[in-house]
């Protein structure tokens, strides 16, 4: 114990002495910096045996004792030296560890950005609530660096969540589930249906959050308005709201697995092995796309450890094969297209899953964030209720986003669904229902687990081929070996490990599918735990015959294999059919003469192989497999967190607004207030308006406009005073935002001064 | 699904057992899968076993519990064990019990029916094929006729009610004897090998109704007649055992009088040529199920009547023709022993034999005996040879039923015949084969002595006699030689022509030089490149796979 706390004292120490040698610089320290770098360390490693004496008074004394003992007095500047040590202790973290910067110096600079941005009165009390005082902080660029320094020092936010009231924390974790986006009178309501209380209550709480800069408001609109957490405090914010934001979890020993299979493997092996089921029995089709009945129940009786009949479980793996090229319908048959299955099963993990949550999104929409949601209970149970409540406020937060972003401020009351289903996910075998009583409870199935958290190695790499051409493959083999084992051997079980077995027919089959003899004997010999043995090796070279030592390519290419190549290449009657040797082996030659040179080999004692080879094997399945990446482009797009999403978008810094009613709201106004121009009446607007074109002087004035009954802040460039239409006294002046001259009805500007902008340049 | 790649076993959820032979504990994994499930197939590395219902039974009335079977499987499973099979275990073991059966206390033709409650008494009242069985002895009780006591548990079984025999078996007149130390044979101590005195002590199950009944399955060589005989000693009354044919009839006297106390006056031979009945009795199933006519009865099926029987030894029980099958049937109250080293039948009546002799008491992987070197390690080739002389194209014109025989007897076959002969000049080899032109072509070849089922019996024993004492080198043997020919020095079987894809055929064949020797044994099947033969040398090469032997294909030159 002690040992850690010194290592995080010295991590403090150091990552401290840095910040503070920083600080200094600023401040123009320069050379004299160096004895109290020294200083300031030393009591810094002394507090990290914190555990035995705690800090405080005794620590203090401590660290004066160092700076009087090393003749520390006033320096020229006025200011006492132990300065730094009030400094020193506000800094002092409760843990070394706390104190390390979280953010990259890239995420600094895009969070000062972000601040720069908003509105100062936000960064202020966003500050403020973080500890600062930004009216002891001249520049605004300087609070939004302080700003973001507090940010950087999770500990500072999380003094702030500690310090505020339950129900706070309760209403910002709502706001947060939410997307970080709420109509304010629907999340009142939302509020009162999960946690009780009354609306106005709820308005009062969200007006605490808003003091303390973590809720914005969208705009003081008349309608209504939207809350909004600014994008940045996100994350901090779901980082430190850990309590509030779990779902509950429950436990009892009497709950019944609703419709549970025996047996529930990871998509990719049950998808692998589905596919070769469907490459060695085609299913036939009715008219309304259907399996044939008796084609069917072989199919789930094949497949019974995995699914039941009529199951979801098999339509999801059959859609999900379908729309994604990997199997399509060719007649009146479905055909795999083995380069996509391939494909697929070859593709990154995290892809895969992407494109699996895809096509669960069909069935349940954001079913990606329940299952992460029940993941997080870690393999417990959890109660409906909370989830179903989740799952409401991040719908609801989907509809308050539409509803912002088309500018509807009035709330459609009653227009809420409270309760929502998760039967689809459980129907698809990745949610396991339980039952208690009333109660029903959620949790991941096996195959759910094993698509959130894809195991890297499950301890088997390799199959077992046994003398009696059986093929063993256990489930936790990678899907694309189970998948290239049925291209050779016929599956004759499916189970904990699928069973192939190798026949004369199936070697045949596995010849057209493009395996080459020697190829499929080291795929043998390589991943089977016991080698080839030596009867099936003899078995399948009499199978597989001599066919293919030669084979000829599309395009213009031939092969040999490399045992004839000598043999191959010093024929005379062969050379003129080759155009170019690529290498041992390769050669290009005139695809018009193909029987021209087929005759010349086998006259020569070769074997050419019977069938031509093209790349890509298929066009079709080379759009397939462009289909799926396209898909997984698409999938990969919507893989992004909702609450990160809500963000981005809406919670663009300029448009944050003081939340109505606030504090904060109140401060605005007055900042506001204090920057327009001084009100002044008629006379004296004239008064202003002669001044400034006798000097050539901009004018900083607040215009009524009548149109819409706005008043806009403007900066115009008066030109003269001229008379309307009406006879009205006018300003005819040019804008200096949009650059045009307009006339200004002299009776409709309500405040006014003058400017230092001189006519003719800019503002 | 937790997963544990280290652990040896996997368990499927149709109740298949896959079990890695090269785990550093298999042998103890092997033991304890032994107790509840059968062993199904043996290649090199991962041997296949199986719980069946029956074999649950087996173990329950074995002593074996539930909660036994599930954590051992449990612990030794790679996967986690399917609910399927747990539940099964569970529900299987559960039930046995529930019906008895025991003496009844008045009628001594009668067995009286136990069940553990009423609702169980009224579900097996339900079961059609069991109710006409059934009759109420006046006690409001339900029984069965003492001869129904066979067919009743075996319809009982198939509808998934184990019964508890308790109602013991017919004591025999009693045959005092002991085993003898030393044999008389060749001198030397006669020692019973462990597995030999496990599988004894599994069939009696210590004088319990619960034994006393069953096969006991052994490769062949491991000295199955050897188990047979410890089991007779264990019961100690008149035996009848009932032999494939007369040379194994005369093999069996001569290994009862060699390792036995019994004298010749006791042991006799019932066949065609001799019809002893004594305390112990030979037989063969060819006299018992001989006729006259199709139309008369069997002539010599009343020898199970004929004395008190305390114990009936069927050997290569699996041979076990349909006539005795019914008498079988009767014969439920006497303790009963099947032998066999491959429980294989063409017909798919293995059933039959478990429901009407007993359940597989021991079963043992030919490999692990091999390992252990009770049996010869042996090896197998398959020789495929080509054809000469225009015999393809005969081939190729011949009609489809005379395929099989045209590429049997191959004349290029000899040719590589003389090279294996050749090769293993020093060794003693038996040349194996079914076509009768072609093994007296064969004899006359190497001037070789031939068996065939025209050979009268004493001279088939001169010749075997001559074998085994090495004064013959080489013998050609038709299929008469397939079973219970006891031939220990033979090393080498060349094996020219077979009855098609016979799985028990090749097992057999291959038994014949499986007794231990030092330089192991080798097997070669003679067949023809791409004909029929080959595809049925299939099936053979795979059964003998699945046994565990080393197979070799081998490019015959002619």
């Amino acid at each position: 114990m002690s040992t850690d706390t010194q290592e995080a004292g010295g991590v403090d120490g150091d990552a401290g002495g840095r910040r503070r040698r920083r600080r200094r610089r600023r401040r123009g320290g320069g050379g004299s910096e160096g004895a109290p770098e020294t200083q300031v360390a030393a009591p810094n490693e002394g507090g990290g045996d914190g555990e035995a004496a705690p800090r405080g008074r005794r620590q203090r004394r401590v660290f004066r004792d160092d700076f009087e003992a090393q003749g520390a007095g006033m320096v020229s500047t006025g200011k006492m030296v132990v300065r730094p040590r009030t400094h020193r202790k506000k800094w002092k973290p409760t843990a070394g560890l706390a104190r390390r910067r979280r953010l990259s110096r890239g995420e600094i600079d895009e969070l000062a950005a972000y601040f720069m941005k908003m509105p100062e009165t936000l960064v202020h009390a966003l500050y403020r609530a973080l500890g600062g005082q930004p009216v002891r902080v001249g520049e605004q660029e300087r609070v939004v660096q302080l700003t973001v320094r507090a940010l950087a020092q999770g500990n500072r936010l999380s003094g702030l969540l500690f310090q505020m009231q339950p129900r706070d924390r309760q209403a910002l974790a709502v706001l947060i589930q939410c997307g970080g986006i709420a109509h304010a009178d629907d999340f009142h309501r939302e509020l009162v249906l999960m946690l009780g209380g009354r609306e106005p209550d709820w308005a009062r709480t969200m007006q605490v959050l808003a003091d303390r800069g973590i809720v914005c408001g969208s705009g003081p609109v008349e309608d209504g308005f939207y809350y909004l957490v600014p994008e940045p405090l996100i994350d901090p914010l779901l980082e430190h709201l850990g309590a509030e934001l779990e779902l509950p979890t429950f436990q009892h020993e009497d709950i019944r697995v609703v419709d549970q299979r025996p047996f529930c493997p990871a998509l990719d092996f049950s998808l692998a092995t589905l596919a070769t089921w469907m490459d060695q029995h085609p299913p036939k089709l009715t008219q309304r796309q259907e399996v044939f009945k008796a084609q069917k129940e072989d199919l789930d009786k094949f497949f019974a450890q995995i699914w039941a009949p009529e199951s979801e479980v098999f339509n999801l793996h059959y859609d999900f094969l379908m729309m994604h090229g990997m199997i399509e319908l060719r007649g009146d048959r479905v055909a795999v297209n083995r380069e996509v299955v391939e494909e697929w099963l070859t593709l990154e993990p995290e892809d895969q899953r992407d494109l699996m949550f895809r096509a669960l999104e069909k069935r349940q929409a954001m079913a990606e964030w329940v299952l992460w949601a029940v993941n997080s209970a870690k393999g417990e149970w959890v109660p409906e209720a909370p989830l179903m409540a989740l799952y409401r406020r991040w719908k609801r937060g989907e509809d308050w986003r539409e509803r912002f972003h088309r500018k509807q401020y009035a709330s459609p009351r009653g227009a809420d669904r409270e309760a929502y289903s998760f039967s689809a996910l459980v129907n698809c075998g990745v949610l396991e229902m339980g039952v208690w009583g009333q109660q029903k409870v959620y949790r991941l199935s096996p195959r759910g687990t094993a698509l959130l958290d894809p195991p890297e190695d499950e301890g088997f790499s390799k199959f077992y081929l046994t003398p009696n051409y059986e093929i063993i493959a256990p489930a936790g083999l990678a899907p694309v070996l189970l998948f290239r084992l049925g291209e050779i051997a016929e599956l004759i079980g499916c189970d904990r490990a699928n069973t192939y077995r190798i026949t004369e027919i199936s070697i045949e089959q596995a010849l057209k599918k493009g395996w080459r003899r020697e190829e499929l004997l080291e795929f043998l010999r390589e991943y089977s735990q016991i080698g080839l043995p030596q009867n099936v090796e003899s078995t399948l070279r009499a199978w597989m015959g001599g066919d293919g030592d030669v084979e000829f390519h599309e395009i213009t290419a031939i092969t040999v294999h490399r045992a004839h190549i000598k043999r191959f290449e010093s024929m005379r009657a062969l050379r003129p059919f080759i155009v170019h040797r690529f290498g041992p082996g390769l050669y290009a030659v005139d695809r018009k003469r193909l029987p021209e040179i087929t005759l010349a080999l086998i006259e020569a004692g070769m074997n050419p192989g019977r069938e031509v080879r093209k790349y890509p094997a298929d066009e079709e399945a080379a759009q397939s497999r462009e289909r799926l990446h396209m898909l997984l482009a698409e999938a990969r797009e919507q893989r992004e967190d909702p609450v990160a999403r809500a963000q981005r978008a809406d919670t663009q810094p300029e448009q944050l607004h003081p939340i109505v009613g606030s504090a904060v709201a109140a401060q605005q106004k007055r900042r506001d207030d204090a920057k327009a121009p001084p009100r002044a009446n008629t006379p004296e607007v004239r008064a202003i308006l002669e001044k400034a074109l006798k000097g050539g002087l901009g004018v900083d004035m607040i215009y009524h406009s009548l149109k819409d009954d706005s008043r806009r802040q403007l900066l115009v460039i008066p030109e003269r005073i001229a008379l309307n239409r009406e006879g009205a006294a006018v300003l005819v002046a040019l804008d200096l935002e949009s650059g045009n001259r307009l006339s200004y009805a002299i009776l409709q500007i309500e405040r006014a001064r003058t400017t230092d902008k001189k006519a003719g340049g800019g503002p | 699904m937790h997963v544990r790649p280290d652990n040896p076993l996997i368990v499927q959820g149709d109740g298949k057992v896959l079990l890695e032979t090269k785990h550093a504990r298999y042998e103890e994994v092997r033991d304890f899968l032994s107790r509840f499930a059968e062993l199904e197939t043996s290649p090199e590395h991962l041997h296949t076993y199986r719980i069946h219902p029956l074999t649950l039974w087996n173990a329950a009335s074995s002593g074996m519990t539930r909660s036994e079977i599930v954590d051992g499987l449990r612990e030794w499973s790679k996967f986690d064990v399917p609910p399927d099979v747990l539940a099964q275990v569970g529900e299987t073991i559960e039930r046995y019990g529930l019906v008895k059966l025991v003496q009844h206390p008045d009628d001594r033709k009668l067995l009286r029916l136990e069940f553990s409650t009423a609702y169980v008494a009224k579900l097996v009242g339900q079961v059609k094929s069991v109710k006409e069985l059934l009759v109420e002895d006046g006690k409001r009780y339900l029984a069965i006729g003492g001869g129904h006591r066979g067919i009743f548990k075996q319809r009982m079984l198939a509808a998934g009610w184990p019964v508890e025999d308790l109602a013991g078996f017919i004591e025999g007149d009693p045959m005092p004897f002991t085993l003898r130390e030393t044999m008389v044979g060749n001198g030397k101590p006669f020692t019973i090998r462990d597995y030999q005195k496990t599988s004894a002590d599994r069939w009696f199950q210590d004088g319990r109704p619960a034994g006393g009944n069953g096969v006991i399955v052994l490769p062949c060589g491991a000295g199955k007649t050897i188990v047979a005989i410890v089991a007779m000693a264990k019961i100690g009354q008149k035996t009848l055992i009932l032999a494939t044919n007369g040379a194994a009839v005369n093999q069996w006297v001569r290994e009862i009088l060699d390792k036995t106390s019994l004298t010749a006056a006791q042991v006799g031979a019932y066949t065609g040529d001799e019809k002893n009945i004594r305390d112990v009795t030979v037989a063969t199933y060819q006299i018992l199920t001989w006729r006259a006519s199709r139309e008369s009865k069997f002539a010599h099926l009343h020898l199970f009547e004929d004395q008190n029987w305390g114990l009936i030894v069927y050997d290569e029980v699996h041979l076990l023709p349909a006539p005795v099958f019914g008498a079988t049937a009767e014969l439920q109250g006497r303790r009963r022993l099947g032998l066999t080293a491959t429980l294989v039948r063409e017909d798919g009546r293995e059933g039959d034999v478990f429901s009407l002799v007993g359940p597989k008491r021991f079963d043992m992987a030919w490999q692990t005996l091999e390992e252990s070197g009770f049996i010869a390690e042996a090896k197998c080739y398959e020789v495929r040879v080509g054809w000469k002389n225009g015999g393809a194209a005969a081939y190729e014109r011949a009609r489809e039923g005379e395929k099989f025989r045209l590429a049997a007897v191959n004349p290029a076959k000899l040719e590589v015949l003389d090279s294996l002969v050749k090769r293993h000049k020093e060794d003693n080899v038996l040349i194996i084969g079914t076509y009768l032109d072609q093994l007296h072509e064969i004899a006359r070849r190497y001037n070789a002595p031939l068996i065939t089922g025209e050979t009268p019996g004493p001279m088939r024993d001169v010749l075997f006699g001559k074998f085994r004492r090495s004064e013959i080198k080489l013998l050609v043997v038709s299929k008469v030689a397939n079973f219970s020919i006891d031939l220990p020095d033979a090393n080498v079987a060349m094996q020219v022509s077979g009855s098609f894809g016979s799985r028990q055929e090749e097992a057999q064949r291959l038994g014949r030089v499986l007794r231990p020797k030092k330089d192991g044994a080798h097997f070669y099947s003679l067949i023809t490149r791409e004909t029929k033969e080959q595809e049925f040398a299939m099936k053979r090469q795979l059964f003998l796979t699945e046994q565990g032997y080393r197979y070799y294909i081998q490019e015959g030159s002619a």
